[in-house]
This record gives C-alpha cells, structure tokens and sequence, in this order.
C-alpha cells in the first residue's frame, strides 16, 4: 500500500521544497545590496533614467508583488523576461543547456563507468601492487584541484599535442564530433576527481560485501570468481555507490563553473553566476529551480532503482520503519 | 607479498598511511605555521622591484610577480586555507550532526525538516552560496567559513540521522529506555559516544574535500580579502605566468595536493584503526 | 592530427613533459586550422566582455560598443585613431558664432541593414529618443543640452543647444549617439540594425556575434567577409584560444602579462595600443579626513607610484599625476608633483593631525588590476602608519556602495572615458571633489572655440587636478594588441571604446 502511496507523497513533498528554494532564493536576492537597473545602466546613469528602467522591469512594485507576479507566471509555464538580457529566460537556459547537459552527461558516464570499474577492479586485486599502484593514484587523483587539473590538461593535451581545442564550444550545428570534441578536456577534468571518488567508495563497498560469509558459501558452491561478482556482489554494494553517485549529479549541473571558465564554456553554471553577479534575479530563479528539479527527478529515479536492485532493502526499509 | 597485502587491505595495517598522511600534512603545516606567526603583523614582504626572481639561496623557489618568496607566501596561503577549511567543517559538523540526531531521536516532523535541509542544500551549489554571502556581507573569513559549512551541513545531518537511528536501534537502547533513563540521557550517554569514530572519519574525509572547495571559491575571489593569503587567490594570481614562471602555478597547486592528499590519508587511516578496533572488541 | 611540429619536438622536450612541471614550455607549432580564415575572408576576433543586448543607447557596457560601434551603428561624425573629429554620416557642417546652432549636411544614398533610407527625419528621431525623459541613454546630459532639432530639408539637420557646449561634435561621436531609425530602433538590443559597413548575423549569447559584410555600404566596403567576436572571462582561456588557434586577433588583451609569450611567437605580433585610461586611488573627499588637502598630498608622497605601475608588468605602463591619459590631444606629464617619499608623507599627516594607525576602508572592484594595486597601496599606507582594511566586492554592489551610497572612504578605480575630465566639476560625483576654482575652469573651457585656448585651458585643469590631488592619480597602462601576423589595418590606437573592423585584411 506505501508503495503506491510513495510518489505522490514524493511528488507533494518536493513541491513544497521548490516553493521553499524560489522563496528563498527571491528574498535573498533582493537583500543584496546593488541594483539590477544600476547594474544594467552604469556609472553615469541620472536617476529619471533609473526610475524609467525600473518601472520598465516591474522593480518599481512591492516585493510580495513581484514574487506574486513571477509564481503565477511560472503557473503559465513562463519563466519570466531575464532584467539584462531582456529575452525570455527559457531561451536562454535552452541555449546554456545544450553546453551543460551533454557535458554533465559524457562526464557523469565517464566517472561512473571509470569509478565503478576501477573500484571492483581493485577490489578483487586486494593486495596486490596492481591495486597498490591504483590506489595510489586515485589518492591523487581526489587531492587535485579540478581548475588546476583543467589547466594542465589544456597545457598538454590542447596545446602541445593539438589533439582537442583549448577551449570553448564548438556548437552542435558544426556537427557533432566538432561538438564534442570540445567537451572532452573539460569532461575529463570533471570527471577524473569524481572517478575517484566513486572508485574509493565502490572499492570499500565491494570489499565489505566480499568479506561476508556468504560469499565463502557460494564459491564453495563452485561459483565462477564472475558469477559471485555479478550475482551476489554488486547488486549489494551498488545501492551505497549510487547514493554517492546522486550527490554528484547536482554537482555537475552547477558545480562546474570553475572549470567552465577554465574552458570558456558557456553552461548553466556560468549562466547562475552571471546572473547572480548581475542581479538578474528572474534568471538565478530558474537556474535554482532547474537544479532542485534535477535533485528531485533524479532522487526519485534513484530509490526507484534501488528498490529494484535490492528489494530486500526496500522491504527491510520499510519493516524498520513500521 | 605479505607485507604488500598488510598495506593494501583496509583493515590490517593502517599505520603507515597515516604516518604518510601526517608527514603530508605536518610538513605543509608546520613550517606554514612558523612562518604565519612571524608575518602575522607585517605585509607580507612585498618588494616589487625584486620581482618574479629566481630561486636564491634567500627565497628557494624565487619570488612572486610582488617580490614576495614563492614557497614561503604558498606555505602560509596553506595555513589559511587548512585552518579555513577546518574552522567551517567543524561548524558544518557541530549543526549538522546536531540536526541529523535529533531527527533520529525526535519523530516524523523533524525528520521532514531534516530531510529538507538536506534537499535544499544540494540544491545550492557552494559556488552560488558563496556568492551571495559574500554579496550579502562582503568578503571575510568568516563569511567564507559560513558558505563552506552551509555547504557541507547536509551531509553530516544524513550521516548524523543514520548513525544515530542505527544506534537507537540496538538493544542496549531498549535496555536503556526500560531502565527509565531519560531521552536525553540516553542521548548523551550512549549514541553520542558512539557516533564519534564514524563522525570523526567522516570529518576528516570533509575537511579534504572542503579544502578543495575553499581553494575552488578563493581561486574564484570569493574567499577572504587580501593582504591574507588564500591558496586559490595565489594560484589565480600566478596563473597568467603560467607560460613565463611555470613553477609558480605549480608550487601552490602542490601545496594543495599535498595537503589534500595527506588529510585523505589520515582519515584513511583513521576509518581503518576504528574499523580494527571494533573488530577486536 | 598532429602539426609537424609536434612530431620532430626533440627527446629532451618529451621528458620534460614527463617530469610535469614544465608542462608549458611545450607548447609549439601553429595549429593547422589557424589559416583557415584568410582563404574564406573571415577573422576571430577576442573581447573581454561579454554584451547583454546590442544597443548602445541605452546601455552603456563596453562589450556592446566593442561589436556594433563603427561595424554595425555609425554616428554623424567620427573620430579616428588620433582622437581628431571627421564627417561621417553627416558630410559636413558648420557652427553658429555662439556655440549654440549646428548645421548638417547628411551623406546622401545611405541606407540602413533592413533598406531604410537615411533622413532627417531619422536624425530628429534619434536625437529625440535619447533626450526623451524616458529615455535609458548612459550619456542623457549630451542630449538634454539640446533645444530643439528641425529638418530644413530631407538631408539637412538643424541642432539647437540649450547652452555652449564645445565637445559636442566629438560627443556625437560617441556609440551612446549612433544614429537609429524609428522601424527597428525597438528591436536593436537583440538584432541590431545600423548603417555600418558590416551587418548582424548571428549572436550565440555570452560566446560569440556573427557578422557579415554589408554589400551594398554606402561609404568604402569592408575587406573581410565575416567577422566573429568571441567573448572570454578567463585570460588563460583568452591566451590558449590565441596560441590554438581559435582566435586570429585580441585587441584588448586580458593578461598583458602573458604578451611575452606571444612577442617570442613569430606567428604573433604584439603592439601596444592606446586608448583611455586612468588609473586611481579614488578618495571621498566627504570624508572629513580626505577634505584636508594635507592628508591627499601626504598619500600621494606615500605611494610608490613607480612602483606600482611596474608591478603592472605591461610595457608602455606610464605613471600619471592628473586625470589625463597619453592618447589625449591635451596631454601634459604631471608624474613628478609629488615624488615617492614615505618621509614627507609622514610629515604632512603629523601636521594634518592625523592619528598613527587610524583605520582606512579601501573598497576594491572586482578587476585584477585593481586587486593587486590595492594590496600594494596597503602595503604602503602601512609603512607610514595608517592601517588599511581591504574589501572586495562584486560589480553591483561596489557600485551601490561607493557610487551610490557614497560609503567609502578609498578605492582603486580605472576610468576609461574619453575626455572625462568634467567628473571634478560635478560636485555630486562619487568622489564628492568640490572645488569652485576648477567648476569654472571647466566652464571656461566648455564655453571656449577655439583649439589653442581650450588647450591651455584643459592643461590649466590637469595641473589644478594634479597639485589638489582629489584624487591619488595612479597610471596609465596601455592596451595589448595582439594578433597574427597576417593580420592587417587593426586599429592600434583607440579614443572610444570599439573595434572598428572594416579596414581590417588578411596581408602576407
């Protein structure tokens, strides 16, 4: 009966939590100090020209007013007019997520992929100078800045060998392999740290459920070293990876400005920082609530996965609950 | 092989990491620390017409684009840094884990509550929060503190919330509750103290990974004000010689993965001493 | 894939390379694709900042002035590289004895980008809209001195002013009084549409504008056939598009300090290029302690303006002594009123009464200049005992807190007007300089016609300025031009802020 009762109790719950984030994200903006109009009219502007630019923008209302006015707006699907770039703010997060996303994308695949094969990998190589030697560097992999990893990428892999550009995006409408090409340096750069991260984890976790008795009992039972890796081990350390793998996602929707201004991508980070930097309140709004509806739809994925990776979990879940 | 697989296994041999990892992170801190104290009062010896020199037996690894010793201002940048990122850990984990105990030990409302701090502070990405604070209050210390503990807080309430929920699960738990010891007492006597070796790894793990942040922020200009040195304001600083001056992006980048590297170890070690100690108990 | 270069890079390099360190020294070869642009006609050009929208009369960032000014929008007079005015969309004029009536004469047969003719009418709608009280003009004061505008004929435009306003010509120059027709005026700031000899195409927002070469220009045709505008925040980013290729040219390069590494590239050629700036340690005179012309002598006496300009790493850096910068007509040297001289400085602040260690907020912009020249100014405060407390804020906020609120007491500021020296005769102005000597000094020079007078006049204003430092007049650096060598007909020196395109080619 929970069971079916779950997602809308999910969905409720998440509802509020959006209206929490765009609240707080809209008082606080207005807090700061600094003016969107000032901003947008410089050093030089008269205040008859403030007044005329804030009336245009709608700043000229009260606070409760204008949030009212954005809410119901975003009931209409509409996610407000950005103060500096005077367009419709779905525009442009249109324009920054074709960087963004696919970035997020290759460089999530990767670190995934890479985390989770070099943790088992590892694990199953306990003690040998194999795993001695890939521990070691997955130590510095997770101690390396990820600016300054992207730095040294660029001086090598861009610049001497000329294998990607240094930089920037070359848009989908080149073709594809131009495109990507030019979200290799970054991905890697995102994804190296998260890899190791993820293949620490993985390694502790796999390691954990090796040492289980069971794990005696099955190889006694003649089970190939594959078999009890893919039948009893990793359906029970996957469900604590891919809880360290959904902190990560958010991370990397937002997380990457830093090294998007290493490469001078144009993603939906730099777009947030921007607009922060700007005031452009109408556009931070969005930017927040795209990254907490991430959070949401890909929490919701995750236990839904999980219960289906581990019933046994889920039901023991629930029995402790009860 | 033998003495290979008592290093590599997590259990059996976790001194030498953190012997490793303290050398790591003493031999940043220590000689930083001297040098913190002996230029607490002063600029930090800006000389600009002894600029971007080279190494000297005065200033080992030669001096910045201000005339200041490369090596000496990374040192007592790292200081900064570490202390920065210790100082906020230590918040994030006093609120967080506050939090995240009373969620397990109150009812359902408070853990909704939890669980939304949690939720919301995925949601704000250290970067934005930063940016606001330092917006809201200009740059400081202790804003930057603030921003990185913010960030870092809903993960020690999850971990705070599970541990202590795992604990009040035990029997001795009933045992206790059976004895009519009060809630609090129960609390303070016997979840607390057994929260602390899962705490105290998990602090360790953080203080790396808020290290890397606090350089991430500082490097962006949203850590503390100069004149006190930060390692990412250093390494922004050097960057643009990164073509002329190679050396000094490295030295400060370095010093960052030294001490990175070095805490990671040590909490390494210090997840394998528990894990060995509970074994043996 | 690989440039021949790469391939015969010798053993040594490679292990260097290994040893990771050295990673930079490297970097060699011309990427294959770098040439591309001189087959097809176009040209990758590199600015530092990125436009929100694409008019420049209601918005005064540089970013929008560096795409469309001269290469989209055209205004009635122009000025060229040496800051002197020329006819432009207007062919010629004349001016009334009193300063007060101009007369032009429009270039006939020039149409804007979507096929409007140019009028009067639209000369008069221009105008009008910029002085309109809803207006949203950054430089509204040029416009609300006009009194009237009339069209005696369709080519001829009549410009009365409310006073004597003897910059007026050069002002018009400016990309805040380009010349919009009434049809698309509205719709500029996302799809421009100008008179120039080049036309918007494309614009991928905070990466990149397209544009194409105007066929049917009025006045001589561009040489090139597109020209793309790529916007960089990161000068190491900005540096490796150059060295990879991306970009052909980067007029106002963002890390000067990394020019050596272009100057030894002979594929590369760096000049120093000149257009306005002034850098300074700005002061609130409202302050009761800067009001003291004691107090602002001994800072300056304090600093080691050489210093501090060398610090800069730019060569061509010069350290100024008034609010007037080298690629202006009117240019005097005043650096050495007030030498380097930590003694005298202490001296005077005895005299002035001012307490050893009291506190001084210096508030900094976001800018690395300003970053690195307020931590030196600190340094050297401290050695004649006052005590400086540094804050950094973001955009907004320091132009809330030190140009609106006036909440201040020093920042470090560059100003890159043109011909701004008028700011110390507004007396509202952030740094609150009010001195009636030099409000009618500059009245003076407003009122004035003739060149030699106004000469002597505005040099008359620096030396004011200089000796009364309101302000602790910093340095001058100049701007880092640098592009490939084929590259030709850049503008080297710059009185406005813009890239005019359309004499740039692609030579041997």
């Amino acid at each position: 009966m929970q069971n079916f009762l779950w997602p809308f109790r999910f969905i409720g719950s998440r509802l509020v939590l959006l209206i929490l984030a765009s609240l707080i994200i809209f008082f606080s903006m207005t807090l700061l100090p600094g003016d969107p109009a000032e901003v947008l009219l410089g050093v030089d502007a008269q205040p008859d020209t403030l007044a005329a630019l804030h009336h245009q923008l709608g700043l000229d209302q009260s606070l409760p007013v204008q949030y009212w006015h954005w809410a119901t707006g975003l009931l209409h699907g509409n996610f407000g007019q950005s103060y500096g770039y005077n367009v419709p703010v779905w525009s442009l997060l249109l324009e920054r997520l074709q960087v963004s996303l696919p970035l997020a994308g290759i460089a999530l695949t990767a670190a995934v992929t890479l985390g989770l094969l070099l943790g088992v990998f590892t694990a199953t190589q306990r003690g040998t100078w194999l795993d001695l030697a890939f521990m070691g560097a997955i130590q510095f992999t997770k101690a390396v800045p990820d600016f300054w990893l992207a730095m040294l990428l660029t001086g090598f892999f861009a610049l001497s060998l000329h294998w990607f550009p240094a930089g920037g995006f070359a848009g989908w409408e080149q073709g594809g392999s131009a495109a990507l090409r030019s979200l290799v340096l970054p991905a890697v750069a995102l994804a190296l740290p998260q890899a190791a991260v993820l293949a620490r984890y993985t390694r502790s976790a796999v390691i954990a459920v090796l040492d289980e008795p069971f794990i005696l009992t099955a190889r006694a039972h003649g089970l190939s070293e594959r078999q009890v890796l893919c039948r009893h081990v990793l359906p029970r350390s996957l469900p604590s990876v891919l809880a360290v793998v959904s902190l990560q996602i958010p991370l990397l929707l937002s997380g990457t400005i830093i090294v998007e201004n290493v490469f001078n991508l144009k993603g939906t980070g730099a777009l947030l920082l921007e607009a922060v930097n700007q005031r452009d309140v109408p556009v931070v709004q969005a930017c927040v609530l795209l990254i907490v509806a991430v959070v949401v739809v890909e929490k919701g994925l995750l236990q839904w996965l999980e219960m289906r990776l581990s019933p046994w979990l889920a039901s023991g879940r629930n029995g402790r609950a009860a | 092989m033998n003495i290979l697989k008592r290093i590599t296994s997590d259990t059996r041999f976790p001194s030498l990491g953190l012997a490793l990892g303290s050398a790591c992170v003493l031999g940043v801190l220590v000689p930083g620390a001297v040098l913190w104290l002996a230029h607490l009062h002063a600029t930090f010896g800006i000389d600009i017409h002894a600029r971007l020199k080279p190494p000297t037996f005065a200033h080992w690894l030669g001096t910045d684009p201000l005339g200041r010793d490369t090596l000496a201002f990374s040192l007592v940048g790292a200081v900064n840094s570490y202390g920065i990122s210790y100082l906020s850990m230590v918040l994030a984990l006093g609120l967080g884990t506050g939090l995240g105990v009373l969620a397990a030990a109150a009812g359902q409302k408070t853990k909704i509550i939890a669980n939304g701090v949690v939720e919301l502070g995925i949601a704000f990405p250290p970067i934005i929060i930063a940016a606001l604070l330092v917006t809201l209050c200009g740059a400081g210390v202790v804003q930057e503190i603030c921003a990185l503990a913010i960030f870092f807080i809903p993960g020690f309430v999850r971990l705070g919330q599970q541990a202590a929920a795992n604990i009040y699960a035990q029997d001795y738990i009933a045992a206790a509750r059976l004895s009519a010891l009060t809630p609090w007492r129960i609390l303070l006597r016997h979840v607390l103290p057994n929260m602390v070796p899962g705490l105290l790894v998990q602090f360790s793990v953080n203080v790396a990974l808020a290290m890397l942040a606090e350089t991430g922020l500082s490097y962006l200009g949203l850590g503390a004000p100069p004149p006190l040195p930060e390692l990412g304001r250093i390494l922004a600083s050097y960057q643009v010689h990164i073509y002329d001056h190679p050396h000094l992006v490295a030295v400060p980048g370095v010093v960052v993965v030294l001490l990175v590297l070095g805490t990671n170890m040590v909490g390494d070690g210090l997840r394998d001493r528990f894990a060995r100690q509970e074994h043996i108990s | 894939m690989f440039s021949a270069a790469t391939l015969h890079r010798p053993k040594k390099t490679r292990l260097r390379i290994i040893l990771g360190l050295t990673l930079f020294c490297a970097v060699g070869g011309t990427p294959s694709s770098a040439m591309a642009g001189a087959q097809d006609g176009s040209i990758a050009v590199g600015i530092n900042i990125s436009p929100s929208t694409l008019d420049p009369t209601t918005n005064p960032s540089e970013g929008i002035r560096n795409v469309t000014y001269a290469n989209i929008y055209e205004g009635l007079t122009a000025e060229d590289e040496q800051g002197a005015v020329h006819p432009l969309l207007a062919q010629s004029w004349s001016v009334s004895p009193d300063g007060v009536h101009y007369a032009f004469a429009l270039h006939p047969n020039v149409q804007f980008h979507d096929g409007a003719p140019l009028t009067c009418a639209t000369v008069k709608f221009s105008l009008d809209r910029a002085r309109a009280p809803e207006s949203l003009n950054p430089q509204k004061q040029i416009f609300e001195n006009i009194q009237d505008v009339s069209c005696p004929s369709d080519l001829s435009v009549s410009v009365t002013l409310k006073a004597p306003h003897a910059s007026f010509l050069s002002e018009l120059a400016w990309a805040d009084a380009v010349i919009v027709a009434p049809q698309s005026a509205a719709g500029n700031a996302q799809h421009p549409i100008g008179t120039g000899p080049f036309i918007f195409k494309d614009w991928k927002r905070a990466e990149s504008i397209t544009l194409k070469k105007n066929p049917t220009y009025w006045g001589t045709p561009a040489k090139l056939k597109t020209v793309i505008f790529r916007f960089y925040t990161d000068p190491l980013a900005a540096a490796n598009a150059l060295l990879d290729g991306q970009l052909d040219a980067y007029p106002s390069f963002p890390a000067p300090e990394m020019a050596a590494r272009f100057t030894q590239n002979s594929a590369f050629v760096v000049k120093q290029g000149i257009a306005p700036f002034k850098a300074m340690l700005a002061l609130n005179n409202r302050r009761k302690l800067f009001a003291q012309p004691l107090v602002r002598q001994a800072l300056a006496y304090a600093l080691d303006r050489a210093g501090i300009t060398e610090a800069m790493d730019i060569p061509g850096a010069l350290v100024l002594g008034s609010h007037m910068s080298p690629e202006n007509q009117n240019y005097t040297d005043l650096s050495s009123v007030y030498p380097y001289n930590p003694e005298k400085a202490k001296a005077l602040l005895r005299q002035a009464g001012v307490e050893p260690g009291t506190r001084l907020k210096l508030v900094l912009p976001p800018i690395a200049y300003a970053h690195t020249t307020g931590e030196l100014v600190a340094a050297y405060l401290e050695q004649v005992g006052l005590n400086v407390t540094i804050t950094q804020l973001e955009w907004p906020a320091w132009l809330a807190q030190v140009f609106g609120h006036h909440d201040f007491d020093m920042t470090v500021i560059a100003h890159t007007e043109p011909d701004d020296i008028g700011i110390y005769a507004r007396k509202d102005y952030y740094f609150g300089y009010n001195n009636p000597d030099f409000q009618a000094l500059y009245a003076a020079y407003e009122a004035e016609q003739d060149p030699a007078k106004r000469h002597t006049l505005s040099v008359q204003m620096q030396e004011k300025l200089a000796h009364d430092v309101p302000n602790v007049f910093l340095f001058f650096v100049p701007r880092t031009n640098i592009a490939r060598r084929e590259v030709k007909g850049l503008w080297n020196r710059l009185p406005l802020p813009a890239t005019p395109m359309s004499s740039v080619f692609w030579g041997q």
